[in-house]
């Protein structure tokens, strides 16, 4: 929609606009490497004791998020290890502004892709929703509320971090459609009874299976509730171009207000300036470029459409501190507006812990069995952000949105479905992905429990007789025993000879050691009972928290 | 009204909506099925595989091999019995199916003994074989499973090729068991020319021991944790429905205890014995006292010889030993 430049300046900006693009292209195509290659390093060219880790920690993205940081620091009074590389974006912010949302952050590019490819809005109607509207303040107020709530130990402000919601959207959403595209296309590929057909599905798939497909099937319980947010977040802009970047991002918001003493300013000649629109009708941040009124520097992004679009050379972007009166620094927000929103983050807390089930206050759900190395229930929610690396990064697909299972504050944090997937006992990548430490790192012998190390344990398995093969209908069986990964094992049967209508069965019967069992699930996913398992898994005797504990013998000293 | 209305416009209409009429019925009618009582009717087309076709073969030897390391008692043992153009005749594809089921490093002893297959990888080779693929349905995570098991680097670095058991690699076939019926079965196997079984002697908490005849449920995907309820029963179904071309067993450590997954190396002992043979009957027959059995103590061997699978009868055999 640029008309095609004449003059010297403008050639400089059209140039300066196109480097913007492709950092924007640029780190999109990280972004997406980053999670398609959330996978465990396997293949031939690794040997058996090197399969432990990842390629490249694919979690960086999350360290340069001032947003996530604050809230995790807030909420937990410290800065977690490589999370302080967020300082970067932040003071970066100081003399720039919101140039990370314009050139980097990888939701702001795909929200910029929405609006501007093939666009929902043209022309006068684009104009006017490119005008500077109050909508626009409701993010300095959900950043303020998100803050409140970190401040009282919550970091359930994560769900509306951009760099969370697309590692979430993409992870839960947009990779298990494409694993469920390329699965069927693979099978009908096979199944076509052309042998050229054949053979390239076998070739493609030796290729990019082990980056497109998750390996266990792409179930994600939950997985379209979490993806909804995501998806409104982009049909949004059909509406109101980058309307997430505008009214509802709270990292935005805070580079806004960090921009305060940006050194890049915008200039506006009113003398040239012939009121065409060019620059409202490009502007994506809605940050009223338009020379009369008064630019907003806390809503522009830098993206350079007004300065590389304006025919008259009305516009510059220059070093200056501050332009005129021509220009808002800070958004009004009006001081009742931020009390009652930092008083709705603040109320949020007490209000979600004690309006529905949650590990905290002793009122454990006993499907909430956390990953391995997670915090205490609440130090977990005072450090989880929701991102959902861990639930890409599980090889087993054992780790899913929780909806209900962590109570309302809980939304979309990580709980293993062992229904769907176990946690294997060699592995230990969702911890190593975790960028907030909401999961430690371990190694393999702390949930091995080997070399002396006290063992994870996620809960425990409880056999329910009445649905077990051998306990309730003198049918031979004992696969969770088989598949128990712990050693000693933490499944033993007792053998029996059962009459059953005057014929003598030899059966097998389970029994659990709580005293071994780590809580892995391996029991639960594979019993062949196949709804409800006749053996499950609940949190309780997690490690992680003393207060569940099973036996007398579990000392919580002795627990991790 | 009538006004509106032309002939031209009218026949125009008509021969429009009769088209889409007799599309919908057309298809109705190429797609109509009468509902039927009872249960749909499964053609029984039970497809035994026999890798042994066209080949000369002396099911009653078997042959164990005790010297050095892995690889050499590989080879040595194979060379005893004829070596590997006996089995594999130039430009065949030969499907190896070692036991790849879990995510266990090869110390651990949960999985076959990565030299031993590499070491076949070789032989095969040089007997002018046209292509060999390593594969397995795997208990535990497939990816992780073939690196842990460090087979898929020995595998690469011999020449062959892993397949993984990917989704699309399934087929619904019917075993034409005695307990076994429908089941995916892994395609890359049964289109290959020749089966070798490659199974790792080992404890199993219900099978007692798992050997050549077990590994074989490592060809079926789907829901086999059925299958243990009728274990003796299905495993001799599977070494019926699948007659492999030579079976190697890695016996060079043994899982004695806490198998089929194992974890512990206090439960492992070091043996140093590759066997070779024909028959799997008769290799689980000797293998199995490795873990304090007797082949009477297993019912699958039984069950087998009773199908004419296989000889369990120790004293029947000629057990060559080297080393």
């Amino acid at each position: 929609m640029s008309d095609a430049p004449n003059t010297s300046p403008l050639a400089k900006w059209v140039v300066l606009r196109w480097a913007r693009r492709a950092s924007q292209v640029l780190f999109l195509a990280l972004f997406l490497a980053c999670i398609f290659l959330t996978v465990a390093a396997t293949g031939g060219g690794f040997d058996p004791s090197s399969s432990q880790g990842l390629l490249f920690p694919t979690e960086v993205f999350l360290y340069f998020d001032p947003f996530a940081a604050l809230l995790v620091t807030l909420a937990t009074w410290s800065l977690h290890g490589a999370l302080a590389l967020s300082l970067i974006v932040l003071v970066s912010g100081l003399f720039l502004g919101r140039a990370f949302c314009g050139w980097v952050c990888p939701m702001g590019t795909l929200n910029h892709a929405c609006s501007e490819v093939s666009p929902g809005l043209k022309g006068s109607r684009r104009i006017r929703a490119n005008q500077t509207r109050p909508y626009q303040r409701i993010k300095y107020f959900i950043l303020a509320g998100a803050l409140a709530s970190a401040a009282l130990g919550s970091a359930v402000g994560g769900l509306l971090d951009p760099l969370c919601l697309l590692t979430r959207g993409l992870s839960l959403t947009i990779l298990p459609w494409l694993d469920y595209g390329t699965s069927n296309a693979l099978e009908a590929a096979t199944t076509s009874g052309s042998l050229a057909l054949q053979h390239a599905a076998d070739r493609a798939y030796d290729a990019v299976g082990g980056v497109l497909l998750y390996q266990r099937g792409a179930a994600i319980s939950g997985g379209f509730l979490a993806a909804l947010l995501f998806i409104a977040a982009l049909v949004g802009n059909r509406a109101i171009p980058r309307l997430w970047c505008r009214g509802v991002c709270p990292l935005g918001a805070l580079l806004g207000l960090f921009g305060r003493f940006g050194m890049l300013s915008l200039r506006q000649n009113e003398d040239r300036c012939t009121s065409c629109g060019q620059c409202d009708l490009s502007c994506s941040g809605a940050a009223s470029p338009r020379p009369g009124q008064k630019w907003q520097r806390a809503e522009c992004d830098l993206c350079l459409n007004c300065v590389a679009s304006c025919p008259e050379d009305a516009l510059t972007l220059g070093l200056a501190g501050r332009t005129s009166a021509h220009c808002v620094d800070t958004p009004d927000l009006g001081r009742r507006a931020i009390v009652a929103s930092v008083a709705t983050g603040a109320v949020l807390v007490p209000a979600l812990r004690t309006g529905s089930a949650s590990s905290i206050e002793g009122r454990p759900d006993p499907e909430c069995i956390r990953p391995p190395g997670a915090l205490t229930e609440e130090a977990f929610l005072s450090s989880c952000i929701r991102c959902g690396q861990c639930m890409k990064a599980c090889p087993n697909g054992a780790l899913h949105p929780a909806f209900h299972e962590a109570g309302l504050e809980g939304l979309w944090t990580p709980v293993l479905v062992p229904r769907l997937g176990y946690c294997e006992p060699s592995c230990t990548l969702c911890t190593q992905v975790c960028p907030t430490g909401a999961l430690r790192p371990l190694l393999e012998a702390h949930k091995t429990g080997k070399d002396g190390a006290p063992m994870v344990r996620l809960g425990t398995a409880f056999i329910e007789r009445g649905r077990c093969l051998p306990w309730a209908m003198g049918t031979p069986c004992i696969v969770c025993e088989e598949f128990c990964p712990v050693t000693p094992k933490a499944i033993t049967f007792e053998q029996i000879d059962q009459v059953v209508e005057g014929k003598t069965a030899a059966l097998s019967r389970p029994y659990v050691f709580p005293s071994r069992c780590n809580g892995c699930g391996a029991c639960e996913y594979v019993c062949p009972v196949h709804d409800r398992a006749a053996i499950r898994v609940s949190a309780s005797g997690q490690s992680r928290d003393p207060r569940s504990s099973l036996l007398l013998d579990d000392r919580p000293d002795k627990a991790l | 009204m009538t006004d509106d209305w032309t002939r031209r416009a009218f026949l125009g209409r008509l021969a429009r909506s009769g088209a889409a009429a007799a599309l919908v019925s057309g298809a109705a009618a190429a797609l109509y099925e009468p509902s039927t009582l009872g249960p749909s009717p499964t053609p029984r087309l039970a497809q035994t595989r026999d890798f042994r076709q066209g080949l000369a073969l002396e099911p009653e030897r078997i042959v164990v091999a005790r010297v050095g390391t892995a690889a050499e008692s590989t080879r040595a043992a194979i060379e005893k019995l004829g070596g590997m153009s006996r089995f594999v005749r130039p430009g065949e594809v030969v499907a190896l199916k070692p036991n790849i089921g879990w995510d266990r490093t090869p110390a651990q002893a949960a999985n076959t003994n990565p030299e031993v297959v590499a070491t076949l990888i070789r032989l095969c080779a040089e007997a002018g074989a046209g292509k060999v693929i390593v594969t397995d349905v795997s208990c535990n995570e497939p990816r992780r499973a073939f690196t842990r098991s460090g087979i898929w680097q020995a595998t690469e670095a011999a020449g062959g090729i892993v397949m993984l058991p990917a989704e699309h690699r399934f087929r619904e076939q019917d075993i034409g068991g005695r307990i076994l019926g429908r089941m995916p079965v892994l395609t890359p196997v049964f289109a290959a020319d020749r089966l070798i079984n490659v199974p790792l002697a080992k404890h199993h908490s219900l099978s007692r021991f798992t050997g050549a005849m077990k590994n074989l449920y490592g060809v079926l995907g789907g829901r086999r944790n059925r299958l243990h309820q009728r274990i003796d029963e299905s495993i001799a179904d599977l070494a019926d429905f699948a007659r492999a071309t030579l079976t190697v067993m890695d016996a060079t450590r043994v899982l004695v205890r806490g198998g089929p997954q194992g974890g512990s190396l206090d439960d492992v002992v070091a043996v140093g014995e590759v066997i070779a043979g024909v028959d799997p009957v008769a290799i689980d027959a000797y293998s199995c006292r490795h873990i304090g059995l007797e082949p009477i103590d297993l019912p699958y061997l039984w069950l087998a010889a009773a199908r004419s699978i296989g000889q369990p009868d120790l004293a029947r055999l000629s057990i060559e030993e080297i080393g």
